[in-house]
């Protein structure tokens, strides 16, 4: 079926015999009946004879040059021999010319005959030579075939790694179909093997105790699904509660507060107005304490929140005596951008998206505190990640938690609102943001102390209105007053 | 700064401060895989790095546990001296490390699954392809084969060197081109004596040899390639001492009939010898009639006698050897001088045999004669498995025979005759037949793997 031409004269004609006997092969394994196991025996047989091929290809050009050589041996052979021969006569005609010495003869005549010796030996002599440049020529002849024949003999390896390369791909490509296809057998007959176990009896049971549990658990998941919903909308049922329970409160306080405000400032001048009476009787000089010690702080800075730490943020109201701190410059201005954005804003309900802004502000502005390994390892995730991971090890560092982060936010804004509020220029330290995370937290973590400073100084100055020496001066005047009765 | 913040007593806030200030406390782990927080290595590991430090002044080797043995060797410096290690460590990774630092490419399936015997197989035949007659000292072989001559099983030698010869003066080179070299002047030019060798080597099963020097360059001389008749001689006498071997092949060495002769008559009585390999050489009749009497004499399975310069009688003489031979399966004569005097005397000598599986008469010069004769064969011979008679102008008288002995024989599964001039739909009618017979063979008994390659 297939046959290496005698002689491949270049590597091209070579490669050509191989693809069509590839093409062979292929075609044969096409149509070929797909039992396997001829198939891979006709795939083993015909690639080895094609590596082979080479080889009986290469016995065969060994045959020629041998035959060759033996045939230009014999030539040789007997051409050397012929010259021998001649040569031989030659040299017998030398030797006889020479006997003539012995004999006496004139001058010219021993002359003649020298000189005819002399021709006949360089005849002798150019026989050689050509002989010799024969044999030279031949051995140059010989060693260019030589090299043609490494040549040759070079390609022919190629050729055989060649085939012997598309014999291993080829017989393991078959031997790997070949085991799909058990695989695929063996599965078949497993899955029947198994079906056929299944079937019986005794595996029945175990069915009919798979399909009890499946049931159960279902029951079970719904069960636990209604109670996981009951208890989110108590959850958030509470949490209304305690919303308006705050808002109460706080409306209850800031009522209480313009009462006690009220009732207070008609006291105190009430207070006054017998103070400048008295002083008026006395001859004295009577002035009015000034407003700014009247001055109300208002009521929303004391509100007390020890009773729920976990709720609202309604504290930050109270955040603002914070604002006396000084912030971050780039704070300020990067809220100020950030605010434009965002709707108005409640208490306590911050949209995702601000609260975003806000963590990766927070990311930014603390790249410092972040040490330089976490960068190294940061570097090669993406910004979202990097945001949470900083995050974190800020508020590990800090001691910050998640539920704060909504309080950090929302004192952000509000100070943001405070800073366009009010007038004063702010100074600017280096560390406010530690400071204002310090007051954060301090604010937020431990219950807070609050500083109720201000309103106790103004409860203390409306209660002081009198002074000490005015009192002094009326319980004078008091005990004189008695004395005229 | 401290300082600006109210004061605030709550435990929490202070320890806020000291995570801030104090930043010593990590919290995240990096991903690096060599990141542990145990710095110090256990105390059995440090043991055994300190076992491994010192192992030379102190070997403790046999007292540990398997999975100690194997650290141990491992980690162990590879510059340990070799008689040492040879002694404490078996067959495991400490020879692997060896091999791979000394040698590119390792097969350890060549060498039995084995390592140690690789690294000492290979050892030695570097010692003996670089030992320089006259140069070198037997010491350096003798030294390596008392360490190992356990291991060696295998020795694959590719190169054995002359001795130097000393640059001439200009008058010795005259009077050497004046005068014919003797036989007697190679003496000159031995090579390694193995009778130092072999004997010593209690295990060795299988040698082959080279008498050839590898990149000799523009130095080529044909005494390079060849041997003399005193490295003929002491080798067969090492040969006779060297009592397991299995294999003994010797190519490319010009090995002629006088040598050939000298060798086989040392291999006569040799009791192990399965397997022969002369090929490359230039065996002539003598010597085949020589192989002839060795076939007779010992239990020869495998000849190989592939390029060689063997004719009709030496042929004729294997032959009759081969009629009374009941041990030799697989005979290799391509690339001889055959002819169908020799070619059709195999034949003949096969009608009698049933023990020979392979033959290869390929690129002998058989002609149709010879086809004759072994269709004629195949008519009553079925124990031959295999033939190859690629390379012989068969014609298609022989053509024919063959078609008519492959209809009716049913041992044959695998026949070459390429090159052969017959025609080429005779020839794909008796690959057919030869497939069938093949196949039928592989329904009966399970998958047999394809042993085909001549040489």
């Amino acid at each position: 079926d297939f046959e290496l031409t005698r002689e491949p004269e270049s590597s091209s004609v070579a490669k050509a015999t191989l693809t069509k006997q590839t093409l062979q092969d292929y075609v044969f394994i096409l149509i070929c009946p797909t039992f396997t196991a001829q198939r891979i025996m006709g795939l083993q047989k015909r690639l080895t004879t094609l590596v082979t091929n080479i080889q009986t290809a290469a016995d065969a050009k060994e045959m020629e040059r041998r035959s060759g050589m033996e045939d230009n041996c014999k030539i040789r052979y007997e051409r050397l021999k012929d010259d021998a021969k001649a040569c031989q006569e030659k040299v017998e005609e030398i030797r006889k010319g020479w006997s003539i010495v012995t004999q006496k003869v004139v001058y010219s005549e021993l002359q003649s005959v020298l000189d005819s010796q002399q021709q006949l030996c360089a005849a002798v002599i150019e026989d050689k030579k050509k002989l010799i440049r024969e044999l030279q020529r031949e051995r140059r002849v010989k060693e260019d075939q030589y090299l043609k024949n490494l040549r040759r003999l070079d390609e022919e390896i190629k050729l055989m790694l060649d085939r012997m390369q598309q014999q291993f791909q080829n017989l393991s490509k078959a031997y790997r179909e070949e085991l799909t296809q058990l695989q695929v057998e063996a599965d078949l007959s497993h899955k029947g093997a198994l079906n056929d176990f299944y079937s019986s009896k005794e595996v029945k049971n175990l069915k009919t105790k798979y399909a009890k549990q499946k049931d159960k658990f279902m029951k079970q998941r719904q069960y636990l699904s209604e109670v996981h919903k009951r208890s989110r909308q108590h959850y958030k049922r509470i949490q209304k509660e305690v919303r308006y329970t705050t808002a109460a409160d706080a409306r209850k306080f800031e009522e209480m507060w313009a009462t006690m405000e009220e009732e207070v400032t008609q006291l105190a001048e009430k207070a006054l107005a017998i103070d400048s009476l008295i002083c008026k009787h006395l001859g004295l000089a009577w002035e009015r304490p000034s407003a700014a010690s009247m001055e109300s702080p208002g009521p929303c800075r004391s509100q007390e929140h020890d009773t729920n730490p976990t709720s609202h943020p309604l504290q930050t109201r109270h955040l603002p005596h914070c604002s006396q701190r000084m912030m971050d410059a780039s704070v300020g201005p990067s809220l100020e951008r950030d605010s434009e954005h965002c709707t108005g804003v409640e208490e306590g309900e911050l949209s995702s998206e601000m609260l975003m802004k806000v963590m990766e502000l927070l990311c930014d502005e603390t790249g410092f505190l972040v040490e330089d390994k976490l960068w190294k390892l940061l570097a090669p995730m993406e910004k979202n990640e990097q945001t949470t991971v900083k995050l974190h090890s800020l508020f590990a560092v800090l001691g910050l938690e998640e539920k704060d982060l909504a309080k950090l936010a929302e004192f952000l804004l509000m100070y943001k609102r405070q800073q366009e509020e009010q007038t004063e220029v702010r100074l600017h330290t280096e560390l406010s943001i530690p400071c204002l995370f310090l007051c954060v937290s301090r604010s937020s973590l431990s219950h807070p102390a609050r500083d109720t400073s201000v309103e106790e100084a103004y409860w203390d100055r409306l209660g002081n209105i009198i002074t000490e020496d005015k009192l002094k001066l009326w319980d004078a005047a008091e005990r004189e007053l008695k004395q005229y009765e | 700064m401290v300082n600006a913040l109210p004061e605030s007593k709550s435990k929490s806030t202070q320890a806020c401060y000291s995570f801030f200030y104090c930043r010593n406390m990590r919290r995240i782990i990096a991903e690096d895989l060599d990141w542990s927080l145990a710095t110090v290595s256990s105390l059995s590991n440090l043991c055994l790095q300190c076992i491994v430090n010192n192992f030379e002044e102190r070997p403790i080797y046999e007292d540990l546990t398997s999975s100690e043995k194997d650290f141990i060797q491992n980690r162990v410096s590879l510059s340990l001296p070799l008689h040492f290690a040879a002694n404490v460590f078996p067959d495991g990774v400490y020879w692997k490390r060896c091999c791979e630092q000394k040698w590119k490419v390792c097969d350890v399936s060549n060498y039995g699954e084995s390592w140690k015997r690789m690294f000492f197989e290979r050892q030695l035949e570097n010692i003996v392809e670089l030992f320089v007659p006259g140069i070198t000292e037997p010491k350096t072989v003798l030294d390596m084969v008392t360490l190992c001559k356990d291991h060696i099983k295998k020795l694959n030698i590719a190169q054995l060197l002359p001795p130097v010869k000393e640059p001439q003066t200009e008058d010795e080179e005259q009077a050497s081109e004046l005068t014919l070299a003797n036989e007697d002047d190679k003496s000159g030019m031995d090579h390694f004596d193995f009778r130092i060798l072999l004997g010593k080597l209690t295990n060795l099963e299988e040698l082959h040899l080279v008498y050839k020097v590898k990149s000799c360059g523009m130095n080529f001389e044909w005494s390079m390639f060849e041997m003399t008749n005193r490295d003929c001689e002491s080798l067969a006498k090492a040969l006779k001492s060297c009592k397991k071997l299995k294999l003994f092949r010797l190519h490319l060495s010009h090995l002629e009939d006088k040598k050939c002769r000298l060798l086989v008559k040392y291999l006569l009585d040799h009791t192990s010898l399965r397997t022969l390999d002369f090929s490359h050489n230039v065996i002539g009749d003598s010597g085949a009639r020589a192989i002839g009497k060795l076939l007779t004499k010992s239990k020869l399975e495998i000849l190989n006698l592939y390029d060689n310069n063997i004719g009709g009688p030496g042929a004729k003489a294997i032959a009759q050897a081969l009629s009374k031979n009941t041990t030799l399966v697989s005979l290799n004569l391509c690339l001889n001088r055959l002819k169908d005097e020799g070619g059709q005397a195999i034949c003949k000598a096969l009608l009698n045999n049933k023990t020979l599986l392979h033959l290869q008469l390929g690129a002998n010069g058989v002609t149709w004669l010879t086809a004759l004769s072994l269709s004629s064969m195949l008519a009553q011979n079925n124990t031959l498995k295999s033939i190859n008679l690629s390379c012989n102008t068969l014609g298609e008288v022989g053509g024919n025979a063959l078609e008519e002995a492959m209809s009716r024989n049913t041992s044959v599964t695998e026949c070459s005759i390429h090159l052969t001039d017959i025609e080429e739909r005779r020839v794909s009618v008796i690959n057919q037949m030869v497939w069938n017979n093949q196949f039928r063979k592989q329904e009966t008994n399970p998958r047999e793997k394809n042993t085909e390659n001549a040489n």
